[in-house]
């Protein structure tokens, strides 16, 4: 698979021209991962931007009962690591390899060129990072939507735990 | 203030003073009353608001059960999710808390503004990327029960003032008009 072609299938990248998906491959450095690496530790800063080319990755948080769960499982062609890289605030959750992964990661200095709407490349880029939040917005209204139905359902929260260690 | 006037200076923060025409030409006002619902929780939606005046309360609802998630104020957009999960469904219930004035831009016209103006829709796409940061941050607790029994999230989804602005680039941005190029 070619990085270049597939960023451009990406939600949000129609825009995005051959060139722009040319550049941000080259700044990107594709790496395997076994079960259980974890890219990002909720309450720490992330560090790059991390792109699932294959494989699953876990988002854990660790709420205030003392429980992890998962608030979601990112399949491939999802990104994360974007808030705590985008305010510069620790992340809200952990980020776990559930199998072997392959992930393509961004740099934190190269991603703040695209997150400033300021160049050609960062305005386009814009739309891609609108397409991954809404899409984690509206997973996070789902699952609270699950929380209210097990709540009134007598039911426990279907959020599973996670086995972060 | 007039909400042309409302809403003229706080796209002109959101996309700069020369693009607030070009987003203008794209929108609708609308005004609702406390009370007024402007979407329901999964309901097919169109468009995308800005918030002009007053404050909107959000929810999400199953089986006639209700989780309040808080509320927004002026300065803030609504449906932005919608539009850009490329869903079109409401991902929360929407009343109005007070008298409120709205900007209304349709999603077939935030794409045709996009073509007409790219650089201020991209403008106005970070500003929404920042909101939706925000919302993603304090959605991430858990819901609490009020003393009334009502399960809620207890958080201001509205983006505090500093961040609705593009931010500025002092003398780089000078040098770049300068030269005529972003």
């Amino acid at each position: 698979m070619l990085l270049r072609n597939y960023l451009r299938t990406l939600p949000g990248a129609e825009l995005l021209t051959e060139l722009d998906a040319e550049h941000l491959a080259a700044a990107m450095r594709v790496e395997d991962h076994p079960a259980g690496h974890v890219f990002v530790y909720q309450d720490k800063l992330a560090r790059d931007l991390h792109l699932i080319l294959e494989g699953e990755v876990r988002v854990c948080h660790y709420g205030p009962t003392g429980r992890t769960h998962t608030l979601k499982t990112l399949q491939a062609g999802e990104f994360f690591g974007l808030l705590s890289l985008s305010d510069g605030k620790p992340a809200v959750a952990s980020c776990m390899s559930v199998g072997p992964v392959k992930v393509a990661s961004l740099p934190f200095s190269a991603y703040m060129l695209l997150y400033q709407p300021h160049s050609d490349i960062g305005c386009r880029f814009q739309y891609v990072l609108a397409a991954q939040l809404a899409r984690d917005l509206r997973h996070r209204h789902d699952m609270l939507r699950e929380l209210l139905a097990g709540i009134y359902a007598g039911r426990a929260p279907s959020a599973p735990d996670c086995q972060l260690e | 203030m007039t909400p042309l006037q409302t809403c003229r200076a706080i796209l002109a923060d959101q996309v700069g003073p020369d693009q607030v025409d070009a987003v203008l030409e794209h929108g609708q006002w609308l005004e609702l009353q406390p009370g007024d619902r402007l979407h329901g929780d999964q309901e097919r939606v169109s468009a995308m608001y800005l918030i002009l005046e007053g404050q909107v309360a959000l929810s999400v609802d199953v089986a006639g059960h209700t989780l309040q998630l808080g509320h927004l104020d002026a300065r803030n957009w609504i449906g932005e999710v919608a539009y850009f999960s490329g869903s079109y469904t409401a991902c929360s219930t929407v009343t109005a808390r007070t008298p409120v004035w709205l900007f209304r831009m349709g999603f077939a016209e935030f794409s045709a503004f996009s073509r007409a103006a790219p650089e201020a829709a991209c403008r106005l796409t970070h500003v929404l990327v920042t909101m939706l940061i925000h919302r993603l941050r304090v959605t991430a607790q858990n819901p609490v029960l009020d003393a009334d029994g009502q399960l809620l999230l207890p958080v201001n989804q509205s983006l505090p003032e500093a961040g609705h602005a593009v931010p500025g680039q002092g003398i780089l941005d000078f040098v770049r008009h300068l030269l005529g190029s972003k």
